[in-house]
């Protein structure tokens, strides 16, 4: 009997042995956080569940099962006020992966440095649209990886003219998904842009490089004495103006504070062109969903390949620029369900 | 008359009654055999006759488990070996490259990841075993005794494999166990210098790592697995403690297939279970190691948890003692064991006293090991 015993103590400490270590969870794992549609995600790792097909309806069917990460956002400036948070979901469906991000935001910045009409000639705008930045390192990268989005940000010169974003060294890379309201959200994407070294000491965003385009883009819009836009669109209400639906400017047509976008937009066409993006913004808050291929195929871009986690950063600009950002403090993880 | 010169061997008896059963015929195992003596070595190896009790017995057949659990991990590491590249530099990258690239490089690491888990727990196991049924007695000292070598061995494996893949977790739980060494008292420095060569890690605590993990340890395994298995063969296998297990020691087997059959059954179940763990949760990459990041929370490897855990229940001063006493309490109790407990009794609730002790570790080792992770 006692024999019996024995053999059931070591079969039973074996079972909790082999449990115990398969369950074993990581190091530096962090707290959950209750999501908005029930589903819970430790607060920095972004988990992409897996489905069918991806879209970039915000709306889809299948952001009720993705668990809903909340990342909290800082200024990069000391001193100045912290950023709003950043519920952030994704899923990927073996081709693709969908980045969903939302965020408060109270007023609805569209338009960059627009044009006004004043009634008898057209002043440029000092004001910026919102912006929102995803980046990840494209090759293995330890600092970025405990650092976020600081590993990227070479802020500590007390004169902010003297920050620049990028990597370290030429080898290192990272790939950038930058969704503008103003000039990428009306054509369906956000800009896919690639940072390295810093090229010129004297300009802060010298890392930073479009990826290859073919063909579409913004051009500028303005006229030859560059006191005023040279088209305007078929619908003045309209925050942008495509390519194709520009009319030469006709200032009988407008009325006193009309707007006119500064530029005229056309898809992107080859890699900086790969993030497909719809951002809409409803009730206080920005809903955007960034969607890219898990392999673009372009060298400028990062292979995601599940099940392997990466880290990210996520900025958030309230119609402000570089300096006046915000970013997640932390690293933050994407994996895969 | 045989023109071929006859050795002297243990097997010869073997061989002739095998010849004289199967006849004369010229067979490429004949021929191999008059050549090398291997073949009739081979059927005196499997023929070994063992207790009836053995058969069938998940208990007996944890030390063959082992041993078969220890051949995957030998051949799994070395298809890692033609992939990792043991520089500080390259080695995540070469590690990433084996886990996310190479054509099943995902499984074979995996399988190399939960089975060195799998191998502390069969040897641990195995080990409890052997003390249950007072296995280590004379005269098996030396048996139990390179046993205990080969557990600490095992340890060993996985406290230098931890760092290889020079990701957060390996170095930041190298580091903490380094710092731990660095504490005993007289030796510390001295040893945490030998282990990292130099004050911090690098490319020699790689180096040093590296290759203790692929040929010092290897080579003190199969030395001591030789004199292991010898031993076992030499003395053969223990009493039994069980009524019905003395009854059935009356009558003997051969050890193939009749020993050998769950060996392989249970080899294949381990086999199987590694693939589903590997399939299921592919061996854990995490982001590579930054000795600038200072935030990391280190944690090592599962089976150190528990010395891990119970340092944060002792004040700083007396960490140094904790990781001496302690370790050196159990291993030093397992030398001791042999020569300690030199009684006739087998029977381990015939021994309160040693099984008191035995279990009181066994369970401060599970309890502070679930507690810690």
């Amino acid at each position: 009997m006692q024999y019996k015993i024995y053999r059931f103590v070591l079969l039973i400490s074996l079972l909790l042995w082999l449990t115990s270590c398969a369950a074993q969870p990581e190091a530096g794992s962090v707290s959950t956080v209750a999501s908005s549609s029930g589903a819970t995600a430790p607060s920095n790792t972004i988990t992409a569940v897996k489905v069918d097909t991806l879209t970039t309806d915000s709306a889809a069917a299948y952001w009720a099962n993705a668990p809903v990460s909340t990342v909290h956002t800082k200024a990069t400036e000391k001193g100045k006020a912290d950023g709003p948070d950043v519920n952030i979901q994704a899923a990927y469906d073996g081709k693709n992966i969908a980045m969903r991000l939302e965020w408060a935001d109270t007023t609805e910045s569209n338009l960059n440095k627009a044009w006004t009409w004043d009634g008898s000639k057209f002043s440029r705008s000092k004001d910026l649209g919102d912006r929102m930045g995803v980046l990840f390192p494209i090759e293995n990268n330890a600092n970025f990886s405990s650092k976020g989005c600081a590993g990227a940000c070479h802020n500590l010169d007390a004169d902010p003219e003297k920050w620049w974003m990028g990597s370290e060294s030429a080898d290192s890379r990272f790939d950038l998904w930058q969704w503008t309201a103003a000039s990428s959200n009306p054509v369906g994407q956000a800009q896919d842009e690639w940072m390295g070294a810093q090229e010129d000491p004297a300009d802060m965003e010298s890392a930073t490089h479009s990826d290859a385009l073919k063909s579409g883009g913004s051009v500028s819009n303005v006229n030859k004495a560059k006191d005023g836009p040279a088209f305007m669109g078929n619908d003045l209400s309209a925050s942008f103006i495509i390519t194709g639906e520009q009319t030469p400017i006709d200032t009988s047509k407008l009325t006193q504070g009309a707007v006119i976008p500064p530029s005229i937009l056309a898809p992107w066409v080859g890699s900086r062109g790969d993030v497909q993006a719809k951002g809409v913004w409803k009730d206080g808050k920005w809903v955007v969903v960034l969607l890219r291929a898990l392999d673009t195929g372009n060298d400028e871009d990062l292979v995601l390949t599940p099940p392997k986690a990466y880290p990210l950063g996520v900025a958030v600009f309230d119609h402000i620029d570089l300096v006046g950002h915000t970013t997640t403090a932390d690293v933050l993880t994407l994996e895969w369900k | 008359m045989s023109i071929i010169e006859q050795p002297i061997s243990p097997y010869r008896e073997v061989k002739d009654q095998t010849e004289t059963s199967s006849g004369e015929r010229a067979t490429m195992a004949t021929w191999i055999d008059e050549r090398t003596g291997l073949v009739s070595a081979n059927r005196a190896f499997l023929s070994w006759p063992v207790p009836k009790y053995v058969e069938r017995n998940l208990l007996y057949s944890l030390g063959g488990l082992t041993l078969v659990s220890l051949i995957y991990q030998f051949f799994s590491g070395i298809c890692l070996l033609f992939y990792y590249d043991p520089s500080a530099e390259a080695a995540y990258n070469s590690v990433d490259y084996i886990t996310y690239q190479a054509p099943l490089g995902w499984l074979v690491r995996s399988i190399h990841h939960y089975n060195a888990s799998a191998i502390v727990i069969l040897v641990f196991l195995h080990l409890l075993r052997t003390f249950f049924f007072s296995a280590y007695k004379a005269p098996r000292e030396v048996t139990w005794l390179s046993g205990v070598v080969l557990f600490l061995i095992t340890l060993g494996f996985g406290f230098t494999g931890y760092l290889l893949p020079w990701d957060q977790k390996g170095y930041w739980a190298t580091r903490v166990g380094t710092e731990m060494a660095g504490q005993v008292p007289l030796l510390g420095s001295a040893l945490a210098q030998l282990m990292r060569g130099g004050a911090t890690l690098g490319q020699l605590t790689l180096n040093r790592f590296f290759v203790t993990h692929v040929a010092l340890l290897p080579g003190a395994l199969v030395l001591l697995l030789a004199l292991h298995l010898y031993q076992h063969r030499y003395h053969g296998v223990a009493p039994t403690i069980s009524k019905r297990g003395q009854i059935r020691a009356r009558h003997s087997v051969p050890y193939f297939p009749n020993w050998v059959i769950m060996d392989v059954l249970l080899g294949l179940g381990l086999l199987a279970l590694l693939i589903y763990l590997s399939w299921h949760e592919r061996a854990p990459l995490a982001f590579p190691a930054n000795p600038a990041d200072t935030d990391y929370s280190p944690k090592p490897e599962w089976y150190f948890l528990f010395l891990f855990h119970l340092l944060h229940y002792v004040p700083g001063r007396l960490e140094p003692f904790l990781i001496v006493v302690v370790p050196l309490l159990v291993i030093g109790s397992m030398f001791l064991l042999p020569f300690l407990d030199t009684g006739e009794e087998r029977r381990p609730w015939r021994k309160p006293v040693t099984t008191a002790v035995a279990l009181f570790y066994v369970a401060v080792i599970i309890i502070f090991t679930f507690l810690g992770s």
